[in-house]
């Protein structure tokens, strides 16, 4: 377990190093480039600057590999490097926006789970049912809105209708915890809709398929009342694909909620990151994509981990 | 004898339904169980043993099968009217069932002492330590060397024979009346057979408990049941004491069965006897015929139209047989052998 654990940490440096060097090139490889874009910026003001002067400016004026190379450096005395445009550190400004990104993943997967595991569940244990059909029906509904289209939706009817519109200035958590949640709580709902919808399914499927096995069988020849047949049963036994269900969802929603935090205005890191790909801010970008890869390979060793907690058979070797 | 019958089937029916065709898996099975007593139900795959077996405990799931009628009474009370907690209480405590694979029988997550624990806990009201203590000492008794230690390992830490002796503790942890073992041995290993089943009979005499086998092999029966009763077509064709159904079988299916077992003392040019056909497709065959009909030397229009009932043949011995008056020659013939 433990010599386990260390092989695959290990495993992660040369994984990340390839993060480092695709960032890094593509980023280089997208016309318009940080040169360009500062460029036109400034002579949209009326000021003339060389092109030369600009690429000095921003450092880019030495070789790629130099430029590579002083960045992993950087990187590895923890200092992630310096925005282009506002000489903001990029650690200043992960610092800021990971935990903004982080609570609405989070609190969007906990929504996610506490929707989609007890109605999966259900809808096995009542296979075929009214209430099955109702449930599904309402969950492929839910699967074919698209989010932005529900958030937006959200923000418009009831405001037309009632006055009303969610609260869309951040407040920091420690600042006013309830105001905070408050704020964050409908677009986390509105993003854990869709995936609890496609996560509740596949609950179902593999609860009914392990609700066919034997074990389920004596269970029932043992008196077992029908809850804990399904929880320490059914449910346990089907935790496996569920597991690399939820480590899945969570690598996107802390990746992909560009959208919610554009539409509700959260200064997260998506927001963040789709800023700094736009202006070109290399440093940004590369800072934000090695810490959110590093945050899903994490993810994923720990889904690995949880494997062997959850299933004595698996190895772990 | 007659205030000693503990379990009764009365005309169970047990009907499968898939894609609008009916099956009758189980089609008036009728039988009884004394306390303590042994008895073997015997049939091809397919005539329904184990789909009765799974009946009395209500284990059928619908769809696709569905228990159409007839009563199984226990301890004089209709099982299959009572409502599910009311079974549920039941279920385990005083009606316990082994199955066919330990190996997919047991959940595969949690530790033999667990699983044991859990059927102590559910029933009785004993602390968890006393449980696991409890369990200790079953696996012991059903022969696990090292119980303390192994009580704590995972079913897929055990061998075949270890699961199946692991399953038989946890089906005696509550000290079941009745103990219905479905093919307990079937996926054993031959040597491992003989140890389980030898377990099982002492277990059934030291604690008067009663035990229903369901199997296909003819050994186990002649060994340790009392009675016997022989399946076929999800009816029982034949019923009666070892010796009787061995010594003076009556119906042509029964017969064509002992004449299927290979036989050592035999040179081996004799070849091995096969009943010819296969199991019925019960599907397809009505409920006015005898269903062995079409793979039987002796059938005739009567058996196409009319089903056999079961009668009395000997003190306890029932046959459903047109024709067993013809079977003298046959029978004559098998013993001699």
């Amino acid at each position: 377990m433990g010599k386990y654990f260390v092989k695959r940490v290990l495993l992660l440096i040369p994984t990340i190093l390839l993060v480092c060097v695709i960032v890094f090139i593509l980023m280089r490889m997208v016309p318009m480039d940080a040169v360009a874009v500062l460029q036109n910026k400034l002579s949209a003001n009326g000021n003339y600057v060389d092109e030369d002067y600009v690429r000095a400016l921003l450092g880019l004026d030495v070789p790629a590999v130099q430029q590579f190379f002083t960045w992993i450096g950087g990187v590895l005395q923890g200092d992630l490097g310096t925005s282009f445009f506002d000489h903001a550190t990029v650690n200043s400004i992960l610092a800021r926006k990971l935990p903004v990104t982080l609570e609405l993943g989070i609190l969007s997967l906990i929504i996610t789970n506490i929707i989609s595991i007890p109605l999966g569940l259900f809808c096995a244990a009542r296979q075929d049912s009214i209430s099955d059909y109702t449930i599904r029906v309402f969950s492929t509904v839910l699967i074919a809105m698209p989010v932005f289209w529900v958030a937006t939706m959200v923000l418009i009817y009831p405001n037309l209708w009632w006055g009303w519109a969610p609260a869309v200035s951040y407040v920091p958590f420690f600042e006013d915890p309830l105001e905070n949640l408050s704020m964050f709580l409908l677009p986390a709902v509105i993003s854990a809709i869709g995936q609890s919808g496609i996560q509740m399914r596949t609950i179902r499927t593999m609860t009914l398929e392990v609700m066919r096995q034997d074990y389920i069988r004596t269970a029932w020849a043992k008196g077992v009342p029908e809850r804990q047949v399904l929880f320490k049963y059914a449910f346990r036994n089907s935790m496996i694909p569920i597991i690399t269900m939820i480590g899945g969802s969570v690598a996107m929603m802390i990746g992909g909620n560009v959208v919610m935090e554009n539409i509700f205005n959260i200064p997260g890191l998506g927001q963040a990151l789709v800023s700094a790909l736009n202006s070109r801010d290399y440093p940004i970008v590369q800072g934000c994509v090695l810490v959110l890869s590093l945050f899903v390979m994490c993810i994923n060793l720990l889904v690995d981990l949880a494997y062997k907690w959850i299933d004595p058979r698996v190895t772990l070797d | 004898m007659e205030q000693d019958v503990i379990l009764e089937v009365k005309d169970l029916k047990t009907y499968f339904y898939n894609h609008g065709r009916e099956l009758r898996a189980v089609d008036g099975l009728s039988y009884q169980v004394h306390r303590g007593e042994c008895v073997a139900i015997i049939g091809e795959s397919g005539s329904g043993k184990t789909v009765s077996a799974l009946s009395i405990l209500r284990l059928i799931s619908y769809p696709p099968g569905l228990v159409m009628g007839g009563q199984v009474l226990f301890k004089g009370r209709d099982l299959l009217k009572m409502n599910d907690e009311e079974y549920r209480r039941i279920r385990g405590k005083e009606i316990s069932m082994i199955f066919q694979e330990p190996s997919a029988a047991l959940n595969p997550v949690a530790t033999i002492g667990d699983q044991i624990v859990e059927n102590i806990l559910l029933h009785s009201n004993v602390k968890r330590e006393e449980a696991r203590q409890r369990a200790v000492e079953l696996l012991a008794e059903v022969g696990i060397p090292n119980a303390q230690e192994r009580v704590k390992q995972y079913p897929f830490e055990f061998s075949g024979g270890m699961q199946q002796r692991a399953m038989i503790a946890m089906a005696m942890s509550c000290g079941p009346d009745v103990l219905i073992a479905d093919e307990p041995t079937t996926a054993l290993d031959v040597t491992v057979q003989a140890q389980v089943l030898e377990q099982l009979n002492r277990l059934r005499q030291s604690r008067n408990m009663a035990l229903l086998i369901i199997t296909h092999n003819l050994g186990v029966v002649a060994r340790y049941a009392d009675s016997v009763k022989i399946m076929y077509g999800g009816k029982i064709v034949e019923d009666g004491s070892v010796e009787d159904v061995f010594l003076r079988p009556a119906h042509p299916y029964t017969l064509g069965l002992i004449r299927a077992v290979p036989r050592l003392d035999l040179p081996r040019t004799h070849g091995l006897h096969t009943i010819e056909g296969e199991p019925p497709d019960m599907s397809k065959i009505g409920p006015n015929c005898c269903a062995f009909h079409l793979r039987c030397a002796y059938a005739d229009e009567q058996c196409q139209n009319c089903r056999p009932p079961l009668e009395q043949v000997g003190d306890d011995h029932f046959c459903a047989c047109h024709h067993r008056d013809l079977l003298d020659e046959e029978r004559k013939e098998v013993l001699m052998e």
